[in-house]
């Protein structure tokens, strides 16, 4: 772990909102993993709010560069989308546990969760790609617009959409989508809201036959290990999710024990 | 220092930061028992702050003692060990268990956490209650023993003057303040015991002036902590009275933070001609 000042490289909204920041920061991305995050802080120099770090995940790695994914929906990724090339962003990282692929894996189903679950996912279907393994990424969002360019994609990589209005692919949530793909794939691996794991994790015909990991977040304060804030329950006692994850066994996470981090406002 | 319950029990820690520019680590609150803590959700940001309800989860005396201070031992930076209880006398078990276990430094008693149903704050706003839970923590060792106060109390000044005359050798002031925050889609509090403690630069005004005002007060050294996010924060902490800071969620924030603020005390001190930290402690008390 390392605290570092980043150079921005580069900091453009795409066409499905969000916004991808490159950085130059070499301490962070030669050790990342795919599913690893760093805590970004996202205000100036003397300023207070807001006070904690921004926890993201590594979008996409290369050689001494990262890329975060990220939506401006708050002051604090508001501040980011603000940033531009030639700036400074203030990183910690790399942070917590990436995904990890057994011997046994062949063909991998890769979920993102909404527009920002993808996030993770992009970096992880590079490293797939370059293990020779057989990747499909399934991307579930309410519609067509919210959805991660597939230009971006590594070429071999099969894609697929699940949106609630149909606009395109499959016209379904994307739960539905996934135990419908999983028959074709023998890993799982998914990045989105709680609710979606919660889904997930009910619906056994899912469980019953395939491995999955699934990258947690809740609200943490430090990233690394000190505030005990993002602390739940899996079948192993008490795990901090930015420690001893984020990336979990899904079978592993006891989920009463998890709560969905946003808070309702006006 | 770095805070109580903000750098762990510091063996993890200590791979990540460089605790050779701490005066002290003092390790997360520690109970005779392991403790599960709150459940979700734990922490909410507020303006320039952030509220938590940890609940104080923690590993246990035993496996403090077995797992911790043998690396504690090893350290040059010493370890003061925050101890909480559920009842007076578990403090004063816990007192006697660390006692001679090589790796602990100190104690610091914790009658301040806002995040317990039984036991912690309850102890600290009733000078009579924390006076008599200090002399039995003496009673129960020879380690320097400091006492963490809340800002909750009716009368912070009489709790430390209390904790003062039963022999606390130092007092840590000030622990969070008691805050709330409530999602108004679901029209209930965020977090699960209602209120949480408030931490971050949005306490530093407040824990400043309790410095200051206990300074007067007492005469056992006092450590100030609450909101403290640069060398300027610190020596304000001292200037009112502090003689050493601890810091707490900007250290979470930035780990990097510690040696910032030795150096820039230092440079402060180059520019001031100030020999001796000392030669700061209170200055700008109007006695």
């Amino acid at each position: 772990m390392k605290q570092v000042v980043a150079r921005v490289l580069s900091n453009k909204k795409l066409s499905s909102g969000c916004y991808v920041m490159w950085l130059e920061v070499p301490e962070v991305a030669l050790m990342v993993k795919p599913g690893q995050f760093v805590m970004v802080l996202c205000r100036g120099e003397g300023q207070t709010s807001p006070l904690l770090r921004r926890p993201l995940s590594v979008h996409r790695i290369d050689g001494d560069r990262l890329a975060l994914l990220y939506a401006a929906v708050g002051q604090g990724t508001g501040w980011l989308a603000g940033r531009k090339t030639g700036g400074q962003v203030d990183v910690l990282g790399p942070l917590g546990n990436g995904f990890t692929i057994d011997a046994g894996a062949k063909k991998l189903l890769l979920v993102g969760g909404g527009a920002m679950g993808i996030a993770p996912m992009i970096a992880f279907a590079d490293e797939a790609v370059d293990k020779g393994l057989e990747v499909t990424v399934l991307q579930g969002v309410r519609n067509a617009d919210l959805l991660y360019p597939q230009d971006e994609l590594p070429s071999s990589v099969t894609f697929e959409a699940a949106t609630e209005d149909g606009s395109v692919g499959r016209k379904e949530f994307v739960t539905g989508a996934i135990a419908e793909l999983s028959p074709d794939h023998d890993r799982i691996y998914a990045c989105g809201p709680i609710p979606m794991y919660q889904a997930i994790a009910g619906n056994t015909l899912i469980l019953s036959s395939k491995p999955t990991q699934v990258c947690l977040e809740q609200m943490m304060a430090c990233g690394w290990g000190v505030c005990y804030g993002c602390t739940i329950k899996t079948q192993n006692g008490l795990a901090k999710v930015c420690q001893d994850g984020p990336v979990f066994d899904i079978n592993d996470v006891v989920w009463d024990s998890v709560v969905d981090p946003r808070i309702g406002r006006v | 220092m770095s805070a109580s319950g903000t750098f762990g029990y510091g063996v993890d820690e200590a791979q990540k930061v460089d605790i050779t520019k701490l005066g002290a680590v003092i390790c997360k609150g520690i109970f005779l028992k392991p403790r599960d803590g709150n459940p979700q959700p734990r922490l909410v940001e507020t303006p320039a702050g952030m509220l938590n309800s940890i609940g104080l989860q923690g590993v246990g005396i035993d496996k403090l003692i077995s797992d911790y201070a043998p690396v504690w031992g090893k350290w040059d930076t010493p370890v003061i060990v925050n101890i909480c209880g559920e009842s007076a006398d578990e403090y004063t078990e816990i007192a006697k268990r660390l006692d001679e276990v090589d790796g602990v430094s100190g104690l610091e008693v914790n009658i301040s956490c806002p995040n317990l149903h039984k036991g912690g704050m309850e102890f600290g706003t009733d000078p009579q209650v924390a006076a008599q839970i200090t002399s039995n923590v003496k009673a129960a060792t020879s380690l320097p023993v400091m006492v963490k106060l809340t800002p909750n109390a009716p009368d912070i000044v009489s709790v430390a003057r209390a904790v003062a005359d039963a022999g606390a050798d130092a007092l840590s002031l000030i622990n969070t303040i008691v805050g709330m925050a409530i999602d108004v889609v679901k029209q209930k509090p965020v977090l699960p015991n209602g209120i949480g403690g408030l931490s971050g630069p949005a306490i530093k005004p407040i824990a400043l002036a309790i410095v200051y005002k206990v300074a007067k007060s007492v005469d056992i050294p006092i450590i100030g902590v609450g909101g403290i996010s640069s060398a300027n924060d610190a020596l304000e902490f001292i200037l009112a009275g502090a003689s050493a800071v601890q810091i707490g969620t900007a250290g979470m924030i930035n780990p990097d933070i510690f040696g910032q603020i030795v150096n820039g005390i230092q440079t402060y001190m180059q520019k001031t001609g100030t020999a001796d930290i000392s030669e700061l402690v209170g200055k700008a008390g109007l006695r």
